[in-house]
């Protein structure tokens, strides 16, 4: 287990902030393509609903990690690395699952 | 500016700032592998890596909200209509993980400082850009398989008697 300072505190919250905001873009492919509201809703309010994904996206990133570098004890290397495939990992499988399984309806 | 002009400046600088991001991206991998020694180095590596993914996803996604629209009621109506619903639909979510691991590296490589010369973050360091670099991978895969989509669809929508 890393000790706490400013700079650990930043290592961890990037990469919950990553986790978070990857498992949160795949949920909202699932949602908005299920919900005509939801797209509906990002299209209206970001010109484009790809727009608004991927705004959301960003600031779930970048609140997550601020909130996870304050909250969360730093994490060792190890743990951290597997937070990012297994991130990574669930999002590529969800997104292209999705379409897959929705082919040729979407 | 016309549109063609446009067009081909859209779809050229995308493809082009993608490829281009593969270069700091192998070479920091080879650096974080061997054992950085440069921690300045390793600094503008990783800033100039998100710089060209930030730059390759600006001209993309520009080029998608403003035109992708005619290629992809062509590609739909073509006879490879997964090249837009499931490749167009899986590249651009998926683009979005590798933007936020593109952006997050420069932090890290700061915030590990020069404790990276002492090999520490450098598994990390290593999962991210094995999974930047497979994911441009599959980007471009994708990228592809659109472009034949969007050349098949045309290609039956306008024939050409010889």
């Amino acid at each position: 287990m890393a000790e706490r300072s400013v700079k650990n505190n930043l290592i961890t919250g990037l990469v919950v902030g990553f986790l978070i905001a990857a498992l949160f873009s795949a949920f909202l492919v699932v949602v908005k393509e299920e919900n005509k509201g939801v797209k509906d809703w990002l299209a209206g309010t970001f010109t484009h609903h790809w727009i608004g994904h991927g705004v959301l996206t960003l600031v779930v990133f970048f609140m997550m990690t601020l909130v996870a570098a304050k909250y969360c004890p730093p994490s060792s290397e190890k743990m951290l690395s597997i937070a990012i495939w297994a991130a990574t990992i669930i999002n590529l499988l969800v997104i292209i699952g999705y379409y897959v399984l929705h082919f040729p309806a979407k | 500016m016309s549109v063609s002009t446009d067009i081909l400046l859209a779809a050229g600088v995308h493809a082009f700032f993608g490829l281009v991001a593969f270069i700091p991206a192998i070479w920091l991998l080879v650096e974080v592998k061997r054992g950085i020694s440069s921690v300045k180095t390793a600094v503008s590596l990783s800033l100039l890596l998100s710089l060209m993914v930030w730059l390759a996803f600006l001209a993309g996604g520009w080029w998608y909200v403003t035109y992708y629209h005619n290629d992809k009621a062509v590609i739909k109506e073509g006879p490879l209509p997964w090249a837009h619903s499931i490749g167009m639909e899986a590249k651009e979510h998926l683009f979005f993980t590798g933007l936020l691991l593109s952006t997050m590296l420069p932090a890290l490589v700061y915030a590990y400082g020069e404790r990276l010369t002492k090999g520490e973050g450098s598994k990390l360091l290593l999962s991210m850009l094995i999974l930047i670099i497979i994911g441009g991978m599959v980007m471009e895969l994708l990228g592809g398989l659109i472009s034949i989509g969007a050349k098949a669809g045309w290609m039956v929508k306008v024939p050409v008697e010889e």
